[in-house]
């Protein structure tokens, strides 16, 4: 938890829960995509949607999470009977992280190859090695 | 054997013996003459070859194992909460494990055997191989299986 705080200053003024042990099997953009088996990324031989580009871009990454079932949407304001991701890029608008909205309205997010945590979706925001900025919403039927 | 009574007999000519060996002094005075030259043409670089130590010492150097111990820590602490693979393959401390070539080999599939993490882009970059299945990227129990299965049929581990 402190460790979380000092990488991410956002974590510092807010409430967040640690919600798993470390593991190394899958990374943000996994678990946002609600798989915990493998490690999604675009480069390198790691998990990639089949079809999907591969390459590290707000694009690319869209539409890995359209082969979901998401959809884009504007905001990320909690909607009944409704999952949503948020995508953050960096400053060059390459995509850094996933996190996924729970059905109580706060967001979850898996810290690389770090632990799950329950937290505010902005407190991850920042520069390096926080996760940038978010660029994009997505949104899916629960 | 050189027979130096010989040798000294068959000296060629054109060499007068005050050439030929030079006398202590005029030896002397061609050393203190260059130690004199290079004084005066003194640099920062000669300072500091002066004053640095030509031998690192011992406790500097680590053995391959401890400094792949090295290395491996720093890149997981700087790596654990970064999900880009290129990103974390990029950082200097996994670039200097796969700069250890072969001889980290073995270490990273040791290491893989008790811990799996992601080392397999050092374990290609060093070794050339693939053995890992196309549908099993991403999966690193498999991705780790495939690796150690490969270790051992080129009995590396």
């Amino acid at each position: 938890m402190h460790e979380l705080r000092r990488l991410f200053p956002g974590l510092r003024n807010s409430i967040f829960k640690i919600k798993s042990k470390k593991d190394k099997k899958y990374n943000c953009i996994a678990f946002a995509a609600g798989d915990t088996n493998n490690f999604w990324w675009p480069v390198g031989r790691v998990y990639w949607p089949h079809g999907v580009p591969r390459i590290v871009t707000l694009d690319a990454f869209t539409a890995a999470f359209e082969t979901l079932g998401y959809t884009v949407c504007e905001n990320e304001l909690y909607e009944e009977g409704v999952v949503k991701i948020a995508i953050f890029v960096k400053d060059d608008g390459s995509p850094t992280h996933a996190a996924r909205q729970l059905p109580n309205g706060r967001w979850t997010s898996k810290c690389g190859r770090y632990k799950d945590i329950e937290h505010d979706l902005n407190a991850l925001c920042g520069p390096h090695p926080a996760y940038g900025k978010i660029a994009r919403y997505m949104k899916k039927p629960a | 054997m050189l027979n130096i009574e010989s040798y000294e007999i068959g000296r060629p000519s054109k060499f007068p013996e005050k050439d030929w060996l030079p006398s202590p002094k005029s030896a002397y005075q061609k050393y203190t003459r260059g130690l004199k030259r290079r004084r005066r043409n003194r640099t920062d670089i000669d300072e500091y070859h002066e004053h640095t130590p030509r031998i690192c010492s011992v406790e500097t150097i680590d053995s391959l194992p401890q400094k792949f111990k090295r290395l491996l820590a720093e890149w997981q602490e700087e790596s654990i909460v970064m999900s880009s693979i290129t990103e974390m393959v990029m950082l200097p401390s996994y670039q200097a494990i796969i700069g250890m070539g072969p001889a980290a080999v073995r270490l990273i599939l040791n290491e893989l055997k008790h811990d799996p993490d992601y080392l397999f882009w050092a374990l290609e970059a060093i070794t050339g191989a693939n053995p890992v299945l196309p549908e099993d990227e991403g999966n690193l129990d498999r991705m780790t299986k495939a690796w150690i299965k490969w270790g051992q049929e080129n009995r590396i581990i």
